[in-house]
């Protein structure tokens, strides 16, 4: 008998998520391959709401032992719920899937690496390339006893190649990445790109202490997502601990971000049409033109709210991708509206200033109050051109202040990953007006 | 298992392959505020194979046993597809065939304690704190694990090892006007249950810290002289030099490994630190790592010159040193990595009134609060007290602290001569597949005094 038929004798109510996942991963270490890794596993999640309360078990499939009675011994002590599980959901569309991506070999991953390869050597012959690919499908199946029995299949590709600068003087060369529902396709113009910003780090630059320009990459510009994912978060708004929980039709950031919530946006490689608790993920305006329109909840937080759950309900915490994570709202799909002048006229306009390409540290900041200290790497710009790569570089701020001074957004957008530390979604290059540096 | 294990490796046409299958049970109970957040058992359960053919490596993750053979066939060829287009050969350092059974064994086991002695426990941390004025939300979680892990290698290497570990984390938000700002309270981290009980004191400590913080002023960024207390300097030795003392970033950065030959003097010689699976009941203590080497103390700087560093069983061979036994993996998904386990930095001469009396214009560091790592790190404080002549002076919050490994090591002028170890460690590592965390791993250090480093903030 099916678990969740088990259940519904046993349990108030009960839901079960299950993840298949199928993965292929190559890398490139110094241009050799070093490592052909396959990933085919699955894990599941059982919830029940037990005389109102709530408990959970996990294991690898739902056929093995003991996860009912489990999740019934966890609900004798579990907390009264204010929520019950999904009880509708339209028919899943899979907008993240494609066949051709589902269907890429190790083989394939290493024929797009070597060609990646050859071409970088045509123009740099001595680089030391790093490059790891992959390619992960999968499904992610939920049912509930309300009603609910959905699937989707999901699948995507990712590209991340990194060339050490000429000098090697840091750990950190020139990186770049694609992320696709599509099989990688690397064009001329990215190719150059790299080479181009590797060829900024021929040499250490030390930008002045003080408050500077600072251009995010769209790679970077989950310092403001990141953050925003804690402050919009419906369950540390109904805690009072979000420096957002009373702000809805507030200007909290400059009138020139727009950011939308839409896990299902054409191409958006993490794109989705229910959230991991089995509610219909919905396209909406979180912030328009710097005014905060709302939050994202997912079945507990939205109960506690006294609204519909928004379906942004995710598995994971801020390190973690693993199905025992308690859901709890998230971005889906964080889509930052694009500007209007190219990322190259953001570094020509800057006088002096830096480009952060990456960041760390992040997580050690307080990030529900928007404030942020990181080490920031990239490069330093003098007189509207890059001119050497950080080092001992920390960028402070408070996002509620930084992020209402912004010169310009680009109009180029990358996609982004639901990563640790990441939030999966499409953004621009942003211009932070003025950032506090430090530079030891 | 250890016959279904050998079972599949059998006939493979391999240099060498091993399997390891994880069994696990783990419980988590996560208190928010009174709410019970989650209440849980986990069974996960799954298998990892490797294989080497002509100096190509592959691996692949699987959930279920009755795979396991299939798997081991196609990691079997895919490790002939890396050697086809690997231009840099990888081999295996000798290691020792090792056929025995590491049981976990623990006077307290939380295993044999019940679901509401569990919630009975965290409850009561979670009410102390609660009825603390200007506290505004608190999140407690109890964590207990058990895995049993059973390895196999095609060299005859066949063992079955245990790892048990129980802790409480806490972190308490408080606000005063403004103001918000957090609290941690991490006890446990062994198989002994009883390291949770009576900690009342040590998490009242945690909330006059947080009592103290609501009122303090952002730190005022600069280069400062600092004191660290044994947490920071815990953290500071794991994040910058630990992670540098892997030895797969020696492998990829020939900096780094320039910068740390052995017998190179990188700090100042009251310096010593060493990493010690061995040590008895931490949270980085282990018999056996995933690939079957023994665990052994590994001396890292020895009167400040650099004395060793940590290897998987590639990384010693590709540099020609000897095995140390830290290749591990957080569970079956994943492949192990050279990971630290218990690193410490050895007392030293100072005493901390002495540190504080050095320095006119400074910080003492209270750390604990996450940070990153490698040849640049960070960190992030829980607090911060300034130093003004001599003295201890207010708290301020906000402290992050940044800077480069070598120069950070040769500014380290005072080591304390008291030490203490986190009870709570977790750590990160990417790998190609994602981050890697685990909670059995640890730090110890006494406080250090370190003469530059850069503090980030925004005044």
């Amino acid at each position: 008998m099916d678990l969740i038929q088990q259940a519904k004798s046993s349990v108030d109510q009960a839901e079960l998520f299950t993840i298949h996942r199928k993965s292929a991963h190559i890398r490139f270490s110094s241009g050799s391959l070093d490592l052909v890794a396959h990933r085919n596993n699955s894990a599941c999640a059982l919830r029940v709401l037990k005389n109102g309360k709530l408990g959970a078990s996990y294991g690898e499939s739902a056929s093995q032992e003991g996860l009912l009675d489990d999740a019934m011994a966890a609900a004798a002590f579990g907390q009264a719920t204010n929520f019950g599980f999904a009880t509708d959901l339209p028919t899943p569309t899979s907008p993240g899937y494609n066949g051709r991506t589902a269907a890429l070999s190790a083989e394939d991953l290493v024929e797009v690496c070597s060609d990646v390869k050859s071409r970088i050597a045509q123009a740099a012959p001595d680089a030391p390339i790093n490059m790891v690919c992959q390619a992960e499908s999968g499904q992610r199946v939920l049912e509930t006893s309300e009603g609910v029995a959905a699937e989707e299949a999901y699948s995507r590709t990712e590209l991340s190649v990194e060339v050490p600068f000429p000098s090697q003087g840091t750990m950190i060369g020139a990186a770049a990445r694609i992320i696709s529902n599509n099989p990688i396709e690397v064009t001329d113009e990215w190719i150059d790109s790299l080479l181009e910003m590797r060829s900024w780090g021929e040499q250490v630059s030390a930008p002045s202490s003080g408050r500077l320009p600072a251009i995010l990459t769209p790679y970077t510009s989950r310092l403001l997502t990141l953050s925003l994912a804690a402050c919009l978060s419906g369950s540390a708004v109904c805690k009072g601990v979000s420096a957002l929980a009373d702000s809805v039709g507030e200007q909290v950031l400059s009138s020139q971000l727009t950011i939308r919530e839409d896990a299902m946006y054409s191409g958006h490689p993490h794109a989705r049409s229910f959230d991991d608790e089995g509610v219909a993920c919905q396209p909406r305006t979180l912030i328009e033109r710097g005014v905060l329109r709302g939050f994202l909840t997912d079945l507990s937080s939205a109960a506690d709210l006294g609204q519909p759950s928004t379906g942004n309900a995710l598995r994971r915490t801020m390190f973690s991708e693993k199905i025992e994570d308690v859901p709890t709202a998230s971005w889906l799909g964080a889509i930052i509206d694009p500007g209007d002048v190219s990322w190259r006229e953001l570094i020509a306009g800057i006088d002096e200033g830096i480009l952060v390409t990456r960041m760390s540290g992040l997580h050690s900041s307080n990030l529900l109050q928007g404030q942020f200290s990181v080490q920031a790497s990239g490069f330093h710009i003098r007189r509207g051109k890059a001119v050497g790569y950080l080092e001992k570089t920390m960028m402070a701020g408070n996002i509620f202040e930084d992020f209402c001074n912004i010169g310009a957004i680009s109009q180029e957008r990358e996609y982004t990953a639901q990563e640790a530390m990441g939030v999966a979604g499409l953004a621009p290059y942003i211009l932070l007006n003025s950032v506090q540096v430090t530079v030891g | 298992m250890k016959d279904k294990l050998r079972a599949a490796l059998l006939n493979l046409d391999v240099d060498y392959a091993d399997i390891r299958f994880d069994d696990e049970r783990k419980t988590q109970i996560t208190l928010s505020g009174k709410d019970v957040e989650q209440m849980a058992t986990f069974s996960p359960r799954g298998g990892h194979v490797r294989a080497y053919v002509n100096g190509g490596k592959a691996i692949a993750s699987f959930s279920r046993i009755e795979d396991a053979g299939d798997v081991a066939e196609q990691t079997a060829k895919a490790a002939r597809i890396a050697a086809a287009h690997c231009t840099e050969p990888i081999k295996l350092a000798d290691a020792p065939v090792i056929q025995e059974d590491f049981p976990v064994v623990s006077g307290n086991d939380p295993r044999e304690i019940s679901l509401a002695e569990k919630h009975g426990l965290l409850a009561h941390y979670s009410e102390i704190a609660l009825s603390v004025p200007d506290v505004l939300m608190t999140q407690f979680m109890y964590s207990d694990s058990f895995s049993h892990r059973t390895f196999v290698n095609t060299e005859g290497t066949a063992v079955g090892y245990d790892h048990l570990i129980s802790h409480i984390l806490g972190v308490i938000v408080g606000r005063r006007g403004d103001a918000v700002r957090r609290a941690y309270f991490a006890v446990g981290g062994s198989g002994d249950y009883g390291r949770l009980l009576d900690r009342e004191e040590f998490l009242r400590q945690s909330l006059d810290e947080l009592d103290e913080l609501l009122g303090a002023r952002p730190v005022k960024a600069g280069i400062f002289p600092v004191v660290l207390d044994p947490y920071g300097a815990g953290v500071f030795i794991h994040e910058a030099f630990g992670h540098t003392s892997e030895a797969d970033h020696s492998l990829q950065y020939p900096l780094i490994r320039e910068a740390l030959a052995l017998g190179n003097e990188i700090a100042s010689p009251i310096l010593n630190v060493f990493d010690d699976p061995t040590i008895p009941h931490r949270g980085g203590s282990y018999p056996i790592d995933d690939e079957g080497v023994v665990a052994r103390r590994t001396p890292l700087i020895t009167d400040g010159r650099v004395s060793g560093r940590l290897h998987s069983r590639e990384t010693a061979a590709a540099l020609n040193e000897p095995i140390t036994g830290n290749c591990r993996a957080s569970d079956a998904g994943f492949s192990p990595l050279i990971r630290m386990s218990n690193t410490i930095i050895e007392p030293g001469p100072h005493s901390l009134d002495e540190m504080i009396a050095s320095i006119d214009d400074g910080f003492y560091v209270a750390g604990g609060a996450g940070g990153q790592g490698g040849v640049d790190f960070t960190f992030g404080a829980r607090w911060a007290r300034r130093i003004r002549n001599g003295k201890l002076a207010e708290m301020v919050s906000d402290a992050n602290l940044s800077g480069n490994l070598f120069t950070t090591l040769t500014g380290i002028s005072m080591v304390g001569d008291s030490q203490l170890m986190f009870e709570y460690f977790d750590c990160g590592k990417g790998s190609f597949d994602g981050v890697q965390m685990i909670t059995r791993i640890c730090a110890g250090a006494p406080h250090i005094k370190i003469d530059a480093v850069t503090v980030g903030g925004v005044s």
